[in-house]
């Protein structure tokens, strides 16, 4: 679920690329004509949430290592902070559309983000004049059109 | 006194007694707490709970996370205030408002479902509207009752939603009704038992995930009666019909599931891990040893499937309550901020895992199997010898074979059958054989002169359990033959009209009836290819099966199977050609009937014809349409 946004996707590449060259360099060994293979049993490929900790580690291995990076605490992306995470609770079939509409691009969209958390921009506009409107409050004389106008919407949105 | 707390984004109305507020913290505009924050830290988790508070919250509430007004943070508020109440939701009271009906609002976001059935206002910004429609709501759900919740029902109520208000089914279509016109379906509704201290809490859910014609027995454990933290039966109160007074026994005896609550009496889940001992010492299992009985104790309905909904998610709970003979567990998610996906597969889940009990083929294969053991326990209760076979001797070792079939049937329904494929061991046939192959052991026991002379029925029994002993007919059974089997067995031990075993078998007038299998001119017999269904053939239609009714009308299906299945060339082949069987002399044995007349009427050898099964005078014949 993560790194779809544009830093985690390069942490990707390089999480991949680093999985490539372990490959390679164990299908290296094992196809030279003067292979020596006893290096294989002592390869270790590490995959890692973070680098903490592994300054103590003395492993007695040919070793690569591999950061995935991650966390459920980390921030949600939006549209000030596009290169944070994709919190768990998007659901599958958004996330879907995110990736595809967003594979090959650069950077992503304030319309992508969008796409994600399922928000639509006109009804959110539509919402606001009455978020700072307290119910027990004194009316004021736009906001009885002002809800016909979101009701429109809304019924057209729903396909009534 | 009650107070109105508005929770909401904009700022204080001197007419509200308290409020709290979310309000965007700094110039930049981005909020500096999320709702988890809020909870731990702010105002929510300091909230009254004496049930004086009616908290009337704007669906549109923003906060870190939901930060878009759409996202209908409100109801994500409501969520934290479920947990807030979790010991006492009756004393929770929500009045939700906003802008949109409430219809709309869950069209927009499925996920919160919840928000049609708890008490709302749709604002119109007309004088006085609000006002006057939050005193008529109030005063309404005074009255009556205010709706209730928990996270975990609220939560299950949610997947539903997500996963397009599929309903839970608690019918079952038998494939002949299928085939009717929808409105002259007649299918089979279970009925459910729903047993949990908090059952105020899951009835919306229930009544609203599963279909609207299911047929639930609500009973509520009340375990504020007699004495605390101590298992009680007679703690049970039957909700759906309050006025019934009956005892437990009453109330689950004819159910097709039961579903309970594992905590009854004690505090929820913990972070403890208990022992087997105590485990056997929780009421939800307690519970469940008296309506299933266990050594000793016969129990109220031991063949009703029982599933556990219980908060606790520890497998080696599973592990042991499976062990005992429970169905099946699901896990109640009590977390107020479990993910969208999260709760919609939970509830695929728990829909999947009920329609096995209540609308799939295996809850008739369930039901059947309840049915079975009642008879056999009608058997058990026998005091003095009433039948041919009730033998002080041997009845033990036969109510040991048919409760061990019993047994291998309903393990075998309840395996997942992915684990057999997956070690390429599809159990389609050796279970069903086997059960055969056990229950014919009763064919071996001394019987005193029942086989001296036998009639349609024993041939029926000997020829099943050959083809269940050899290797190249065992594979041709199925689960189906196996029930069958054991209904047969059922309905002669049930046999109170014959008291003596040298009768059980016997012809009508001495004379000898016989199944035709195929014999070779050395008096050898060898299979038929089809010799399953010809054998089910003379069975049925002989006078011999008229007291196996519910065998009989399994009988009937299962023939129509076997013919759907057959090779047509061959199977006209072996009926028209049948050698007819000879005595050592190699005359005709008296009473042998030519296959073609037996099971067949007016067959022709044209195999471009298609096969039928013709009802004639309540006997089965194979015919050519």
């Amino acid at each position: 679920m993560w790194g779809v946004t544009t830093s985690e996707s390069e942490e990707h590449k390089a999480t991949l690329n680093a999985l490539q060259t372990a490959y390679d360099t164990v299908i290296s060994i094992q196809r030279s004509s003067n292979k020596d293979t006893s290096v294989l049993n002592k390869c270790v490929v590490l995959l890692k949430h973070d680098t903490d900790g592994l300054e103590n580690k003395n492993l007695d291995s040919v070793q690569w290592t591999v950061i995935c990076s991650g966390s459920v605490t980390q921030p949600s992306i939006n549209d000030t902070n596009k290169t944070a995470g994709i919190p768990p609770s998007v659901l599958i079939e958004n996330l879907e559309t995110f990736i595809e509409a967003t594979k090959d691009k650069t950077e992503i969209t304030k319309e992508d983000i969008e796409v994600l958390y399922a928000i639509d921009p006109e009804l959110e506009k539509l919402l606001e004049p009455f978020t700072t409107f307290h119910p027990l409050a004194t009316l004021t004389a736009d906001l009885k059109a002002k809800k016909t106008k979101l009701q429109t919407y809304v019924n057209t949105k729903l396909g009534k | 006194m009650i107070n109105h707390v508005y929770i909401s984004n904009n700022s204080a109305n001197k007419e509200s007694v308290a409020e709290i507020i979310f309000v965007k913290k700094n110039s930049e505009e981005k909020y500096e707490k999320g709702i988890e924050q809020l909870y731990e830290e702010d105002n929510l988790k300091k909230i009254n709970t004496s049930g004086n508070t009616i908290f009337i919250i704007d669906v549109h509430c923003t906060f870190k996370g939901a930060e878009k007004l759409q996202q209908q943070g409100g109801v994500i508020i409501y969520r934290y205030l479920l947990k807030q109440f979790e010991k006492c939701q009756d004393k929770l009271k929500v009045v939700f408002y906003s802008p949109v009906p409430q219809d709309d609002l869950v069209k927009l976001k499925p996920e919160n479902y919840v928000l049609k059935l708890l008490p709302f206002i749709e604002c119109k910004y007309e004088e006085g509207q609000f006002e006057k429609d939050l005193s008529d709501e109030i005063a309404k759900y005074e009255k009556e009752v205010w709706v209730q919740f928990n996270n975990a029902s609220e939560n299950l109520l949610s997947g539903w939603a997500l996963a397009k208000n599929q309903s839970v089914e608690t019918n079952y279509l038998s494939d002949e009704e299928r085939e009717k016109q929808i409105n002259e379906q007649n299918p089979k509704w279970r009925t459910i038992a729903i047993i949990d201290d908090q059952l105020h809490e899951w009835i919306t859910t229930y009544k609203t995930i599963f279909e609207a014609k299911t047929k639930f027995r609500f009973l509520h454990y009340n375990n504020s009666k007699r004495t605390k933290g101590t298992f009680d039966k007679s703690k049970i109160e039957n909700l759906t019909d309050p006025k019934t007074a009956d005892t437990l026994s009453k109330q689950i005896k004819d159910v097709d599931l039961v579903i309970s609550d594992f905590y009854l009496e004690e505090a929820h889940e913990s972070n403890n891990w208990m022992s087997v001992e105590e485990l056997s010492k929780k009421s939800g299992f307690q519970l469940f040893e008296t309506i299933k009985g266990k050594k000793g104790e016969r129990g109220i309905n031991k063949g009703v499937p029982y599933a556990m909904h219980t908060s606790s998610n520890k497998i080696q709970y599973y592990k042991f309550l499976n062990a005992n003979g429970v169905d099946n567990w699901f896990t109640k998610d009590i977390r107020p901020n479990a993910t969208s996906q999260e709760k919609r597969e939970n509830f695929i889940v728990f829909k999947k895992g009920i329609e096995v009990y209540t609308s799939n083929p295996t809850s008739e294969l369930y039901a059947t199997l309840r049915d079975i053991w009642k008879k056999i326990e009608v058997i058990e209760t026998w005091t003095q010898p009433m039948s041919w076979w009730d033998s002080k001797t041997k009845k033990p070792e036969i109510l040991n074979l048919i409760k061990n079939s019993w047994a291998a049937i309903r393990s075998y329904v309840q395996q997942e059958d992915y684990v057999a494929e997956n070690i390429g061991s599809i159990d389609t046939h050796f279970t069903p054989a086997s059960v055969i192959s056990n229950m014919c052991k009763i064919l071996e026991m001394d019987f005193n002169g029942a086989f001296k002379t036998v009639n349609h029925c024993f041939h029926f029994l000997r020829h099943i359990r050959n083809a269940a002993s050899h290797y190249d007919s065992y594979n041709s059974l199925v689960m189906a033959d196996a029930i069958i089997y054991l209904e047969v067995w059922l309905s002669l031990l049930q046999n109170v009209k014959i008291n003596k075993a040298s009768k059980i078998f016997q012809p009508v007038n001495g004379h000898e009836h016989m199944i035709h299998v195929n014999v070779d001119t050395d008096g050898n017999e060898n299979h038929f290819k089809h010799q399953l269904l010809y054998i089910y053939l003379q069975y049925f239609n002989s006078p011999y099966s008229k007291d196996a009714h519910s065998a009989k009308m399994r009988i009937k299906k299962r023939i129509n199977d076997l013919l759907q299945q057959a090779d047509k060339v061959i199977l006209l082949q072996e009926v028209l050609n049948h050698v007819m069987p000879k005595d050592r002399r190699g005359n005709a044995i008296s009473g042998a009937i030519h296959l073609s007349q037996a099971i067949a009427c007016d067959l022709t050898d044209d195999a471009t014809l298609e096969l039928s099964i013709n009802e004639d005078k309540e006997k089965l014949f194979i015919m050519n349409d």
